[in-house]
């Protein structure tokens, strides 16, 4: 390898070796790991995940070749500091053109054969082509790689994404402390915000919408809360790359009997898809029983689109071990993976309510990350 | 000037109707086809995603929330937006458009589809703006091959040159952005304490600004005790007594951007720092000065400046650039090709010196320029501020 090997982390020193089987394996040259300046919750992010810096401007990469030397591009010649105090990687270098300096280094590099492109799914449609014909369409779709090898968050993350689960607690703690009737649902959102940012929180995808009756949740608007409001939240913090999603439902005032009954399922739902997050079994099964859950309750239509789209999925930017967690999906659970169950479920009778935590595979069942309680809440006021 | 990307807009999401009008986006409209109509296109596509959508937004005052849409407009008859999101978000996603055919799917190539079947459309020539340069080959690929029969024409320039002069009502979207964020950014001057970590008082200017109706917000500091490091992201670091901490914050409302930069010191600020905010302010003072309508060339007097790291800094960060829509945006400041100066333009001035051999100060403003003049359209803050620490 190019670098020296006492100056790399040990987690990074592990994913090289890896990307080099890959690369032999495939009959790749070289790797290059792709990112826009958009951010995606829902993807591992392939600049982060093997330079350890969170990409901002328009494209950033690292081009690896076959004997693991690393060089990175990125688009800002004033986040140079940023970028060299935070990656392992030596050779930083500025690309006003991004296709052009990634020819250039092909060409320095000496990459002769395939250059394989992790992040080729988000990568813009003309720079895509621009890199094929630099390249001289020596360009093929690596992202199965990085797929493969980002399935766990790995031990080492324990810690972030621990501190991220506390953060996921304390925003909804806010909710719980700060709504008052009248306020406009966007100040809730701001407070929830601010008591994860006020922590340390990276990001957020974050939703807090209160209504008598919604249909799915969404970024907060301008309507005012009022009493028996439905509050319902999506709170993911994010520390060190690792995001942890919380669903909760909140209710101004007391809780109606027909909420607390119809509440009930989703807890129902939510315990049986539990015991389904066991090591060997398949993804799509947690998806199944609540559906069946909801079935059997006789909301059968609702367990489909427009009104259901999944009942849970993985959470980025370090790591994936599936996409979404749907009564197809044949992945098998493993110990060491990490991603949210949530039986959000819309209901004729109570509009769209939500109950979801993310658990981290044991050997003996699934570890929930957060300690807000599984359950209703009523806000007073 | 570019910041960390967010994984969602997740502020106030609403149209608000009395700001801009529905009879503003059908003005626009009339100016699109007849571009379209003088480039002999019969379809424009616009699209924009949750980094970027100015282009969207010009058109259809949709603001994806993470992930991308396309604006459908013939040349004749009502314009579309397909969302790439689930079916259930659909009701929500047509609160924040003016466009009463609002299609969510999971391929655009399948909503695109739809919308012209919808209209017999089967178009000859196609204009496209932002798609190829921002939509994924996935998803493009999906686009070409519906559109194989016709003459693709990139028109992302023509539409960019109908935002460049800002109507009254994007002026006074802008100047309550600025407002917005001005109060939040003096929520910096009010709480910052020494020993705070610098995430818990961004935090605090965030708030007010989300409070206040905000979409978006960003910050990035920059210390002079770390001056190898430019602006960033807030970090868990101390606020320490006496150092520059140079604020660069941004937010948008009602889909327009403004962006403020201040140096602050806590304490008393050294002779050195003294000297870098004294450069910072003179340069500051040229560069508003060289700012004239019908002027193009608006960074020659950068030639004058001896010190060949500041005049690096300043090129890197960028002297400035249009701001509306998107927080960069035409015409780009001392950038070949940058074309004139305009009245009802809405510039951002911005001197960022950050780096061992020159200094650590930032002077960021919001400027309208005017037939006599740029009228600030933030508070003009000359002075170094001190916070009491």
């Amino acid at each position: 390898m190019a670098h020296n090997q006492s100056q790399i982390p040990a987690p990074v020193q592990a994913k090289l070796r890896s990307l080099q089987e890959a690369m032999k394996r495939d009959g790749l040259s070289a790797l290059l790991f792709y990112s826009t300046g958009q951010l995606s919750m829902l993807e591992v992010n392939p600049v982060l995940w093997l330079s350890g810096v969170l990409p901002m401007g328009p494209n950033a990469g690292v081009l690896l070749t076959d004997s693991c030397d690393a060089t990175m591009l990125i688009s800002l010649s004033w986040d140079q500091g940023r970028v060299r105090r935070q990656t392992w990687i030596h050779e930083v270098r500025v690309a006003e053109r991004f296709a052009d300096a990634v020819q250039d280094l092909v060409q320095q590099k000496s990459v002769q054969g395939k250059v394989g492109i992790v992040g080729w799914a988000f990568m813009p449609a003309a720079l895509y082509q621009s890199l094929q014909r630099v390249l001289d369409g020596r360009v093929e779709v690596a992202d199965p790689i990085l797929s493969t090898l980002a399935r766990f968050p790995g031990r080492e993350s324990l810690p972030a994404l621990q501190r991220a689960a506390e953060l996921a607690d304390s925003g909804f703690s806010a909710i719980l402390q700060k709504a008052k009737i009248g306020m406009p649902e966007y100040e809730l959102a701001a407070e929830v915000e601010y008591a994860m940012r006020s922590q340390g929180a990276e990001d957020n995808f974050g939703m807090v919408t209160a209504s008598d009756h919604s249909h799915c949740t969404h970024p907060p608007a301008d309507r005012r809360i009022q009493p028996g409001d439905i509050i319902i939240a999506e709170i993911t913090p994010a520390i060190e790359g690792h995001f942890v999603q919380l669903c909760r439902t909140a209710v101004m005032g007391p809780a109606s009997p027909l909420l607390r009954e119809k509440f009930t399922i989703l807890e129902e739902a939510m315990e049986k898809s539990l015991a389904q997050v066991r090591v060997g079994k398949k993804a799509g099964a947690i998806s199944r029983v609540m559906n069946e859950v909801f079935t059997a309750h006789g909301y059968e239509k609702y367990c489909r689109p427009p009104y259901m789209r999944v009942r849970g999925h993985g959470l980025g930017f370090l790591s994936l071990p599936f996409s979404e967690i749907v009564d197809e999906n044949e992945a098998v659970i493993e110990e060491g993976m990490c991603f949210v169950v949530h039986p959000n479920q819309y209901l004729p009778e109570t509009g769209y309510l939500m109950l979801g935590d993310t658990v981290l595979v044991e050997a003996n069942g699934p570890r929930r990350l957060t300690r807000t309680p599984l359950k209703l809440f009523t806000v007073e006021d | 000037m570019e910041t960390l990307h967010t994984v969602l807009n997740r502020g106030c999401s609403i149209w608000d109707r009395e700001r801009v009008s529905e009879d503003e986006f059908r003005g626009r409209l009339g100016h699109v086809r007849r571009g379209m109509k003088e480039r002999d296109v019969d379809l424009l596509l616009v699209y924009g995603d949750s980094r970027r959508f100015g282009q969207l937004a010009f058109v259809s005052h949709f603001m994806p929330k993470n992930r991308g849409a396309l604006a459908v407009i013939p040349r004749q008859g009502e314009p579309a937006l397909v969302v790439q999101e689930p079916s259930r978000n659909n009701p929500f996603s047509k609160t924040l458009t003016w466009i009463d055919e609002v299609r969510s799917v999971g391929q655009f190539a399948q909503g695109l589809g739809d919308a012209l079947k919808a209209r017999e459309l089967k178009p000859k020539r196609v204009g496209l703006v932002s798609v190829q340069e921002q939509l994924n080959i996935r998803e493009w690929n999906g686009l070409a091959k519906l559109l194989d029969s016709a003459e693709l024409c990139d028109l992302s320039d023509f539409l960019a040159s109908l935002r460049l002069v800002k109507s009254p009502a994007e002026q006074n979207l802008l100047k309550e952005t600025n407002r917005i964020l001005e109060q939040a950014l003096a929520r910096f001057e009010k709480e910052a304490r020494v020993g705070q970590k610098e995430y818990e008082v961004m935090a605090l200017v965030e708030r007010e600004a989300r409070c206040q109706g905000v979409e978006d917000f960003r910050f990035l500091i920059a210390r002079s005790s770390e001056p190898e490091v430019g602006l960033r992201p807030a970090a868990p670091f101390p606020i320490r007594k006496g150092e520059a901490l140079l604020v660069a914050v941004a937010a948008s409302y009602q889909r327009y951007w403004a962006e403020l930069g201040r140096t602050f010191c806590l304490g008393s600020p050294s002779q050195e720092l003294v000297r870098s905010y004294n450069l910072a302010k003179g340069l500051f003072r040229k560069l508003v000065d060289s700012i004239k309508v019908g002027s193009s060339d608006t960074a020659k007097w950068l030639l004058e400046i001896p010190s060949p790291a500041v005049k690096m800094c300043l090129e890197s960060y960028g002297l400035g650039n249009g701001v509306g829509l998107e927080l960069d945006e035409a015409p780009f400041l001392g950038r070949e090709g940058a074309g004139k100066i305009q009245p009802g333009m809405v510039l951002t001035l911005r001197v960022c010196l950050a780096g061992k051999e020159c200094g650590s100060a930032l002077i960021s403003q919001p400027f309208l320029v005017q037939h006599d003049g740029l009228q600030p359209l933030a508070t003009p803050v000359e002075e170094l501020v001190l916070v009491e620490s």
